[in-house]
């Protein structure tokens, strides 16, 4: 799956408070984590939207959705699970419960919660399509291929499956039948991925004429689209075309460098971030001045940044001057309800709960317009 | 470029009608088994991280072994790489490297006092090279600190030549490897250096809560600069790394390999880069270098990220003539397998087989090695999580998991045979070598694990092909002829191998060149295209069985200009891949 695809959903899982290993959190940027997941079912006219409505299960099953969403995703396991109990033969239930697994990277049992779903309702053509992008993310390509089909048997085909077997039957190394339903995709609806697909399945064939004229094609419609200069460069220095080579290459590392870099100053700051916490939890306060220090030379202005000087200040005995630096947490106005919580938490320790609580309330509200997940 | 796949038809109807002759020939058929051995010969080697609990990176990235001949004896000897104590280690004793003599009938017995190598640095990697020309091979230890070179002394003992050296680099090395780069005849050393990663500057990763905290990933520290150290023949290396070009200022490097990607007579070099692009540097023949990955296409993963390289090989897979790569990388990254195009790689991760197979494990070692004896490079990897709370993060993962063996189907794929040939059992494995340790033609593998005892897997398949095995002496070359190009012609067919040592992760392999040689019983033709420019052809005698072949005794074919310094580099014979 080309990563920019990924990017929207896992936006969305993000959200919901995806886990992911740790290696992954503070190595990959998020749009390079691997997480195959397929687009959602309602962006196929042939396939309705499929998200299983709140409604079968009442309250528990609104709860547990809500609590996912604001990513406290462990209780949204536990009251979900209790409610599957409750409510066996419920597929919304089943489904739901399989995407906080998902989300926690509990994927084995994540699995067991969508076949679940689907030995009730096998039409929920978003369970078909998450265990799908389970089993691709494992390797585990003839399963995936088999949750498509079966998709395709319940709710008919359409371009979107087309795409998405297309890009499984690639990776299987099964060239000419990928090649065939990205076709019948790209003749249903052209997009810049399915010709990605496209290019990198006639390059894995050998094929770098077909290579070339899909990645240019996928460009045309998406002159932005890293992957596909990445790949035209490649296809284009196979075929000694070393100067269009280079220039493709050249637009592929504008695109890209500077998101590597992001992505790892990201990295940097959110494992200088934990650290400093954990060690102002330990009472390590040296090495808690030392990774704000390190953090301010990244990025001088994160309210993390000066709430944790503060609270830093507030261990040393100096309460006036915590409260300097909390205010100019609070000057910097946090779009993250984690770090209002967080903030909310240290003026409640620096003496004034008046102000914590209208952090609190912040967060709440952020929380309800759908900003980022709970610490 | 023309169809890959049509150009693997044409190799593939030569080898099935090559292996045809094999199966008729051994019929009830191969059988592929490897057993794990190390207790039983004696090696009871134990990898120590020193880890203390504090989580710092170096105690879950090591470690390798090397396997070398270093009393001369003409069988495999074993040194293991260890670490030592981070503060506050619980442990007992002192961790230290181990050498094993191989006593010729199956056992080893540690004869580290008396070699005088059992190093007591945080130990990473380790390579081999004959760098004084003497007919010794000796050791060059990579530590995170100082490292180490020690010289053969040619009566089982080894001394500390570092200082006098200059090769004494004071960084976290991984991997390294000797090598000729301006084809003076004798070794030059290239060393991959990772990131400043120490007890000191420790980070805290890992989720919220101290049962997540887990090991940190480079992305979180800076690179430190890879180095290149020119031999200047007198037991002496200068630091040259920048005087060659080598201007590496984003590298976090891990794994190498020494090749020759372009075919043009002279070795370039893999570094396999985690977290940040790979790097092939580009002889120009001189020994100064050109970094040409992006534009080769082996910098980036098929969909243009940064992968986790680790270890790496080289080899000619898929029967060309040219060296194609291997790069093990992280969990959700496929391993890399590259077909080299003529200059040019293209991702054959998927369309081998291998890719799929390992997402759901963390690659370290890998090598192409023809365990089947068809003729044919197959594929070994060792396997092992970095994070030992991995399953907290995601229950379809584990921190042990098994290694791999890839039988290669001679149509540009592999099949997984792990799990019925001996690689069923889970393992934190790291470094990997290829050798055969109890000369029956049939190449063994050699393991180390973080935290855990060593494992040889000892070949014992049935049904196999015949064999050669050859050593080479360079006279002008360097003494062990490392980058000289073999092409063999038995059964309608020709294979290729360079002779390298280093490959694999933070490991060093055998220098003797195997063939597989399926059901050939005789080899119709041998050349040897030394890295003097000298090439020249062998009798064989006959199969099963090792020679050696010195420089200038063969018959001379033809006598191409030396890869001077400063001269112009000239290209190899085109290699007769036809048949």
């Amino acid at each position: 799956m080309p990563p920019r695809e990924m990017l929207g959903l896992f936006l969305v899982l993000a959200v919901l408070g995806c886990g992911s290993p740790s290696r992954q959190d503070e190595q990959r940027p998020a749009e390079a984590t691997p997480v195959p997941v397929v687009p959602s079912a309602d962006a196929d006219p042939d396939i309705e939207p499929a998200l299983p409505a709140l409604v079968s299960s009442g309250d528990a099953l609104s709860d547990g959705v809500s609590l996912l969403r604001r990513g406290q995703v462990q209780e949204a396991i536990d009251l979900l699970e209790k409610a599957r109990e409750e409510h066996p033969s419920d597929p919304a239930i089943a489904f739901y419960l399989g995407r906080a697994f998902n989300t926690d990277t509990k994927l084995a049992r994540a699995e067991e919660a969508y076949r679940a779903a689907l030995a009730i309702e096998p039409g929920m053509a978003e369970a078909w399509l998450r265990l799908s992008a389970i089993y691709v993310e494992q390797g585990r390509l003839a399963e995936a291929l088999e949750c498509l089909r079966s998709l395709g048997r319940e709710r008919g085909r359409g371009p979107n499956l087309d795409y998405q077997e297309g890009f499984v039957l690639s990776k299987m190394g099964r060239f000419p039948e990928a090649m065939a339903m990205l076709q019948s995709s790209l003749k249903a609806r052209p997009s810049p991925d399915a010709w990605y697909i496209y290019g990198v399945t006639a390059q894995r064939a050998g094929d770098d004429d077909q290579a070339v004229g899909a990645f240019q094609r996928a460009l045309s419609l998406d002159p932005s689209y890293a992957d596909a200069w990445f790949n035209l460069g490649n296809a284009l220095s196979r075929q000694g075309r070393t100067k269009e080579a280079e220039d493709a290459l050249r637009r592929f590392a504008d695109l890209n460098v500077a998101k590597e870099e992001a992505a790892s100053l990201a990295s940097n700051l959110r494992v200088l971030r934990r650290g400093a916490e954990m060690d102002l939890q330990d009472g390590n306060l040296d090495r808690v001045e030392a990774q704000i220090g390190e953090a301010e030379a990244i990025d001088p202005g994160q309210p993390w940044v000066e709430r944790l000087r503060g609270e830093l200040l507030l261990a040393q005995g100096q309460r006036e001057a915590c409260l300097e630096h909390l205010r100019r947490s609070e000057a910097l106005n946090a779009r993250d309800p984690g770090e209002q919580m967080a903030l909310a938490r240290a003026f409640r320790m620096a003496g004034d709960p008046e102000v914590a609580k209208r952090h609190r309330h912040e967060a709440e509200r952020l929380l309800k317009d759908g900003a980022g997940g709970m610490p | 470029m023309k169809n890959i796949l049509a150009r693997a038809a044409g190799v593939a109807g030569l080898l099935m009608a090559f292996s045809a002759g094999v199966m008729s020939a051994q019929q009830p058929g191969p059988v592929i088994r490897f057993e794990e051995s190390a207790a039983a010969m004696g090696v009871t080697f134990r990898h120590e991280t020193g880890a203390a609990g504090e989580l710092v990176m170096q105690e879950t990235m090591g470690s390798g072994l090397s396997l070398l001949d270093y009393d001369g004896d003409g069988d495999l000897d074993i040194y293991f790489m260890n670490s030592s104590p981070m503060p506050g280690w619980k442990g007992e004793g002192k961790p230290a490297n181990v050498l094993y003599a191989n006593n010729g009938d199956g056992s080893f017995t540690d004869v580290t006092a008396k070699a005088g190598v059992g190093d007591t640095g945080y130990g990473q990697g380790s390579t081999v090279g004959d760098y004084d020309n003497d007919g010794d091979p000796d050791l060059y230890v990579m530590n995170h600190g100082p490292n180490i070179l020690y010289r053969n002394n040619n009566d089982g003992t080894f001394t500390d030549v570092t200082a006098e050296a200059g090769v004494g680099d004071p960084g976290w090395s991984s991997s390294g490897v000797f090598f000729d780069a301006d084809a003076d005849g004798d070794l030059d050393l290239f060393v991959v250096n990772y990131c400043d990663s120490s007890p000191e500057n420790n980070k805290w990763c890992g989720r919220k809560g101290k049962e997540w905290r887990a090991y940190c990933t480079p992305q979180v520290y800076t690179m430190t600069a890879d180095r290149f150290y020119r031999n200047g023949g007198d037991g002496r290396f200068t630091d040259a790394t920048l005087e060659a070009g080598i201007v590496d200022r984003t590298g976090k490097g891990l794994g190498v390999v020494s090749f020759d990607y372009d075919h043009d007579g002279d070795i370039d070099l893999h570094v396999a880069n985690d977290s940040t692009p790979n790097q092939l540097w580009r002889n120009d023949g001189t020994g100064h270098f050109r970094e040409v990955g992006l534009l080769v296409g082996i910098a980036y993963s098929e969909d243009g990220r940064s992968e986790a390289g680790m270890g790496t090989d080289a080899g000619d897979y898929d029967g060309d003539g040219l060296q194609d790569l291997l790069v093990a990388n992280l969990d959700y990254e496929t391993n890399s397998v590259l077909r080299n195009m003529g200059g040019t790689f293209l991702h054959m991760g998927y369309t081998s087989g291998i890719g799929a197979l390992s997402l759901g494990r963390v690659g370290f070692g890998l090598n192409w090695l023809d365990a089947d004896n068809d003729g044919n490079l197959d594929v070994f990897v060792a396997n092992g999580h970095i994070i030992q709370n991995i399953k907290m993060y995601n229950d379809t993962l584990s921190y042990a998991q098994t290694n791999q063996l890839f039988l290669n189907q001679v149509d540009l794929t592999f099949k997984e045979v792990g799990e019925t040939s001996g690689f069923a059992l889970p393992n934190v494995a790291r470094g990997s070598a290829v050798g055969d340790l109890n000369g029956d033609g049939l190449l063994d593998i050699v393991v180390s694990r973080n935290g855990g005892p060593a494992g040889i897997y000892m070949n014992r398949s049935r049904g196999l092909g015949h064999w050669l095995r050859l050593r080479l002496r360079g006279t002008r070359s360097n003494r062990d002829g490392y980058g000289s190009l073999l092409a063999l012609k038995a059964g309608g067919r020709v294979q290729t191998r360079e002779v390298r040592v280093t490959r694999s992760y933070q490991s060093s392999s055998e220098a003797t060149v195997h063939f597989g040689l399926g059901g050939a019983e005789k080899v119709d033709g041998l050349t040897v295209t030394w890295l003097s420019g000298l090439e020249e052809s062998f009798e064989v005698p006959g199969v099963d069985r090792v020679l050696t072949l010195v420089e200038g005794k063969g018959r001379k074919l033809a006598e191409k200009n030396a890869l001077r310094r400063g001269g112009p580099a000239k290209g190899r014979a085109p290699i007769d891949s036809g048949g």
